[in-house]
């Protein structure tokens, strides 16, 4: 039970990360106009905040959860 | 909309700091924070040594930095091309002042109160003033502008928040220039909107070659340099202000 | 106590979560909560016009202010000098404007002078009482006693030069540490008051010689409108040849840097003017008919005259007339005078001064200025070939409608003559360009504003040496003919006054805007000196240093926040005139100058009457008829400045200042420029090529018993020497010189914080390779030691050392500024100022009494 759920938190915030990098806060293509410098998404860094947060609780989690069988 | 840039000609500048100051009182910012720092920069050796000196505010990058890495938005490019920091909503990260290649965010470790330069809790000032922080605290720093109406103004607003040159958005909005503009005494610092063929900066780009500063990192900056080479691993600074306390 | 990870970990998590409930729910993140948008007070703004107080040229400024208080100084668009822009001073002052720190009060001193003062508050009517009572004494003891020291001047010299004259005080100014052997040099040679600047609008080839351009002032104006207008002229495509023992003064404007060894700037003019000779590029027409070049000079050194007629003392000089072939009077019509040759006038070997000139200056090479100046030979000789051919002479412009000589070469010189050959070295400079008829020429060598022939053009050749008693300076004495007026003369005559003649000492001081201690060279000397003054009074808006150990009483003096003026407002090209309006009240309970004088001279019982106060002012405001100030009833300040507008035809008297700030009445025209536009040119004087009086006045000071070292350098043309300070022993192996910075120059600022910040600490600028060579690191601290070759006597000082490549290797340089102002939190901890290591006796004084900025030095680790 314990690895899923930490499992889960590492894909989770990976996944995160590069989801709100790529796609919500590096800007791609031709820049129409200065506002292009903004994040697509005004919070953007904190998702990907959140990712990295996620991924280190993984651990906390894997700390916290009883082990199987106990 | 209007494309807002700075072009500083090297040729004129002497280094005398006039900017600097300029923009501190202007702005109000609180002490060694130096949203305008000017560089004195000496190069070579006995006799054949050449001296010269270089303005450097906020770049205001197309590409900021800054701004992709700030976690609530506080730091944002406005459609005029000024980087715009809401001093309202910056959490103190200091993330921006990481990601920065210029160094030129500042952080308010002092409440600002405390950090004008003196102790102006002085009763006979406070009859002549009123009582403000500084004495020649400027009004026009405490309203919102933009079409997003958020408050980018002025410097040693709260604690815990960063700063940093804002090309004087206050003036700017009115028609004015830049504090450190306006103020040169060599007239080597021209602001002006590049989509109108015909404003200065628009008319010096064109006449005279220029660079930018790091423009290798992407960033791609507002503030254009000409009558000038930029600084090499060779180019020493002399005469250095303490900025940040 | 048994700890798992697990309960670790959760707890934790349970004290962080605790922390950041807490933070939030207390309210400190203020950022998350949104400020309320509050409703902006209706802001009244108003715009005014006034003139700056903090440096030396008075730019013209639009103080901001919003519901009556001031926020902001910015440049008024209409001034010349300026055109709306300020230095970093002029912007910075606003802190000075509110700074608490000043003298909120009158201060009575409570302890004993030389140590710093413990000071008791009065009110400013028991402070002028006490002021007045001594200076009511000492007039009517002896008007000798009474000294009155000023530092600048902040408007038209008028009020302070009335109350010394209703006074009876002796005057001292600061303009031995400035320029003033520059300015006897000037007056001496051409007439003119002022040093070296170039007709910037014209010139085409420009000696910045010791000029700082980056940092500081030069002739007659200062930053900013020297800068504003030399990059003009380089657009222009001017050339700039900078002489200086330091590159960082002129920095990227320099097109070559001559690196000359500090104190032989002598040197390098004479061999310029040697070549220029011996290229012979040089304007006969000029020096034939506009200076005594071709006086005929006997074998003794002085001139050959014809008999006097009528009520002269002397005849006139004599030339040999070529057409003629014989010697007549200089001014004969039609007259062609000989500039070389050898003539015999009855009996008598004669040679006109040019001759003279010309074989003094054959020893003056480039090869020997080269083992002098440290500047290679055919530098010097390729830079005199620059100027002939740049001089363009014989050729002609027209400005105005006029047709003038058009020179376009000159000289930007002025702190630098304050060095132990100054007079002569100046003299030599100003020779140079006489020989390439630079002179008053369009493009070519300015010295004043407008061309006006000042009173010591007569003075300064007719000085008459008096015997003792002299007065505390030694004016007319056999030590200083010509006379600067020194306070380290002052210092030393007050230490051992028998051995000057001097049969007084002075007992009452009133410094005027002035701190003597740090700003004025040999701080020690002046530190024993100033202890025998029984009462001074000091009139400044901090307690400064000198204050702080002497003063008996302090007045605080209002800064920008008063009434001043009227002020030059001209760029040399403009002529306009300006006011200093008060943007708001004088802060705490400060006053303007004048209503403290008045004060004073009415309490002493000279304010009314015909020899008052009042009366003063109106002659040196020129107030006549209706517009004169009635002389039984003491007006407030801005009368006085209303009845002058009024007078100089302005009819909404000083309401149009108020409004405008600034009169522009438009461009100088070339008639009132340049000298070679009067009609005759020059008004018929001639210049003085060759320093007839000099001669005189040396041996006079002979006959008279005056020791060597005060007539060695009264030659009648510049003649080099070995320098003092270079008799030090070897082991003082570098030259100090000081320099200015921007941040602070002339002005009382290095208290202020906002400049502060910007160069909080004194230092020593030196060549890197000179450090290592003294295991001495960048940002060590080290001793600066200076010796005075004549008494042995060293002193010295703990600097920081800061690496600059462009300095020579046998030179240290160090600002000034520092060490000014007492009990002021920023200049805590500032440094010592450069004076203490600078001497101001015998030896460092130039012949005319002006101090010098050179001592040798040595430098080692702290």
């Amino acid at each position: 039970m314990r690895t899923t759920l930490t499992l889960l938190l590492i894909v989770v915030g990976f996944g995160l990360q590069v989801v709100s990098y790529f796609f919500l806060a590096a800007p791609w293509g031709i820049p129409s106009s200065p506002a292009y410098s903004n994040p697509r998404v005004p919070f953007a860094p904190t998702i990907f905040i959140l990712g990295v947060v996620l991924v280190f609780l993984a651990a906390v989690v894997y700390e916290l959860l009883p082990e199987r069988g106990q | 909309m209007a494309r807002y840039a700075m072009v500083i000609d090297l040729e004129r500048c002497t280094g005398c700091r006039a900017c600097v100051e300029a923009c501190k009182v202007e702005n109000n910012t609180p002490t060694a924070n130096l949203w305008m720092y000017v560089f004195r920069f000496e190069e070579g050796e006995y006799p054949n040594t050449h001296v010269w000196f270089m303005p450097r505010p906020c770049m205001h990058c197309d590409n900021a930095p800054c701004v992709k890495v700030c976690p609530v938005g506080a730091r944002y490019k406005r459609l005029d091309g000024l980087t715009a920091t809401d001093w309202e909503r910056c959490i103190g990260c200091r993330y921006c002042e990481v990601a920065c290649p210029y160094g030129v965010n500042y952080f308010n470790w002092k409440d600002p109160a405390e950090n004008y330069y003196l102790d102006w809790n002085d009763e006979d000032l406070a009859a002549v003033t009123g009582g403000t922080t500084p004495p020649y605290r400027n009004p026009d720093l405490d309203q919102p502008y933009g079409s997003e109406q958020r408050r980018v103004a002025g410097g040693g607003r709260a604690k815990g928040v960063i700063e940093k040159c804002t090309f004087c958005v206050h003036r700017v909005e009115q028609g004015l220039l830049p504090a450190c503009v306006a103020n040169c005494p060599l007239f080597a610092l021209h602001f002006g909107d590049l989509d109108d063929p015909n404003s200065t900066v628009s008319r010096l780009l064109r006449r005279k070659p220029s660079f930018r500063l790091l423009e290798e990192q992407g960033t791609q900056p507002r503030v254009y340099y000409i009558g000038g080479k930029p600084p090499t691993t060779e180019t020493r600074q002399i005469e250095e202000v303490k900025a940040r306390v | 106590m048994n700890i798992t990870r697990r309960t670790f970990l959760k707890g934790s998590a349970a004290a962080g979560g605790t922390l950041i409930a807490g933070r939030l729910l207390s309210g400190e993140l203020e950022t998350l909560v949104a400020a309320p948008p509050g409703a902006s007070p209706a802001l009244a703004e108003e715009w005014v016009p006034t003139t700056c107080w903090i440096g030396k040229q008075d730019c013209g400024i639009l103080a901001r202010r919003i519901n009556g208080r001031v926020i902001s100084l910015e440049g008024h668009p209409d001034h010349p000098r300026n055109r709306g822009t300020l230095c970093p001073k002029g912007i910075a002052q606003i802190m000075a404007l509110y700074d608490p720190n000043r003298v909120k009060a009158p201060m009575i001193r409570t302890n004993e002078k030389g140590v710093p003062g413990k000071w008791r508050q009065v009110t400013w009517d028991e402070a002028l009482n006490l002021v007045a009572e001594k200076i009511k004494a000492v007039r009517q003891k002896d008007p000798r006693l009474f000294v009155w020291q000023k530092g600048r001047s902040k408007a038209k010299a008028f009020y302070d030069k009335a109350f010394v004259k209703a006074a009876g005080a002796t005057k001292l100014g600061h303009g031995t540490y400035c320029s003033d052997a520059g300015y006897r040099a000037a007056e001496y040679t051409i007439g003119l008051h002022g040093v070296l600047h170039p007709d910037f609008r014209y010139t085409r080839y420009l000696l910045c010689w010791g000029w700082n351009v980056t940092n500081a002032g030069g002739n007659k104006f200062c930053w900013l409108t020297w800068p504003q207008q030399l990059i003009q002229a380089r657009e222009r495509g001017m050339k700039m040849v900078v002489i200086d023992p330091r590159l960082r003064s002129a920095g990227h404007f320099a097109d070559e840097w001559l690196p000359i060894r500090p104190g032989t700037d002598l040197a390098l003019a004479l061999a310029l003017c040697s070549t220029l000779v011996e290229q012979g590029t040089i304007d006969r027409a000029y020096l034939q008919n506009h200076t005594n070049a071709p006086f005929l000079v006997k074998e003794d050194g002085f001139f050959l005259r014809a008999a006097p007629e009528g009520e002269e003392e002397e005849g006139k000089p004599l030339v040999w007339d070529e057409a003629s072939g014989q010697a007549v009077p200089f001014d004969t019509e039609g007259v062609q005078p000989a500039l070389e040759g050898e003539f015999t006038v009855q009996n008598s070997k004669v040679k006109p001064a040019f001759q003279v000139f010309k074989e003094h200056l054959a020893s003056y090479t480039p090869e020997w200025a080269a083992e002098v100046c440290d500047i290679p030979a055919d530098i010097i000789r390729r830079i005199a070939r620059e100027l002939g051919e740049n001089a363009r002479i014989g050729s002609t412009i027209v400005v105005d409608g006029i047709t003038l000589p058009y020179r376009p070469v000159a000289i930007m010189a002025y702190h630098m003559t304050q060095q132990e050959l100054g007079f002569q070295a100046a003299r030599a400079m100003i020779m140079l360009m006489m020989l390439l008829g630079a002179i008053e020429a369009v493009g070519g060598q300015r010295i004043d504003l407008t061309w006006k022939i000042h009173k010591n053009w007569e003075k300064l050749d007719r000085v008459e040496i008096k015997d003792p008693p002299y007065n505390i300076y030694l004016k007319d004495s056999k030590f200083f003919p010509i006379n600067s007026g020194s306070p380290s003369v002052m210092a030393k005559v007050m230490l051992e006054p028998e051995k000057y003649g001097v049969d007084y000492t002075p007992e009452v001081l009133m410094l005027h805007m002035v701190n003597p201690m740090p700003s004025f060279t040999d701080e020690p000397l002046h530190m024993e000196a100033y202890k025998q003054f029984k009462f001074v009074v000091a009139i400044d808006p901090w307690l400064s240093k000198t204050a702080d150990l002497f003063a008996d009483v302090v007045l605080p003096a209002a800064t920008i926040e008063k009434y001043e003026g009227p002020i030059k407002a001209s760029d040399q090209y403009t002529d306009a005139v300006a006011f200093r309006i008060p943007p708001m009240n004088p802060l705490f309970q400060s006053r303007g100058e004048i209503e403290i004088y008045m004060d004073i001279a009415e309490r002493a019982g000279f304010l009314y009457g015909e020899k008052g106060y009042l009366a003063h002012l109106n002659k040196e405001l020129k107030l006549k008829d209706e517009f004169a100030l009635p002389l039984d009833r003491k007006p407030s300040v801005r009368e006085i400045f209303d009845r002058w507008a009024r007078a100089q035809g302005i009819e909404e008297g000083v309401a149009f200042f108020e409004k405008n700030g600034v009169k522009v009445k438009g461009p100088v025209p070339a008639k009132k420029y340049y000298g070679y536009a009067q009609e005759p040119p020059f008004n018929g004087i001639r210049h003085r090529l060759y320093g007839e009086s000099l001669l005189r006045y040396r041996q006079i000071m002979q006959e008279k018993g005056a020791d060597e070292i005060y007539w060695r350098d009264y030659t009648p043309l510049p003649t080099w020497r070995p320098l003092t300070m270079d008799q030090s022993p070897p082991e003082y192996d570098l030259y100090l010189i000081s320099f200015k910075k921007i941040e602070f120059k002339q002005s009382r600022a290095s208290q202020i914080p906002l400049l502060a910040e910007l160069a909080p600490q004194q230092y020593l600028e030196i060549n890197p390779k000179t450090a290592r060579e003294r295991g001495i690191a960048d940002g060590d601290e080290v001793w600066v030691e200076s010796h005075n070759a004549l008494t042995g006597e060293t002193r010295r000082v703990k600097v920081v050392a800061r690496y600059r490549e462009s300095i020579r290797p046998d030179t240290v340089g160090m600002p000034h500024h520092y060490g000014e102002v007492a009990r002021h939190p920023w200049a805590k901890g500032q440094g010592p100022t450069a004076n203490v290591l600078f001497f101001g006796t015998e030896g460092y004084l130039t012949n005319t009494a002006d101090a010098t900025f050179h001592v040798k030095v040595r430098v080692y680790k702290a």
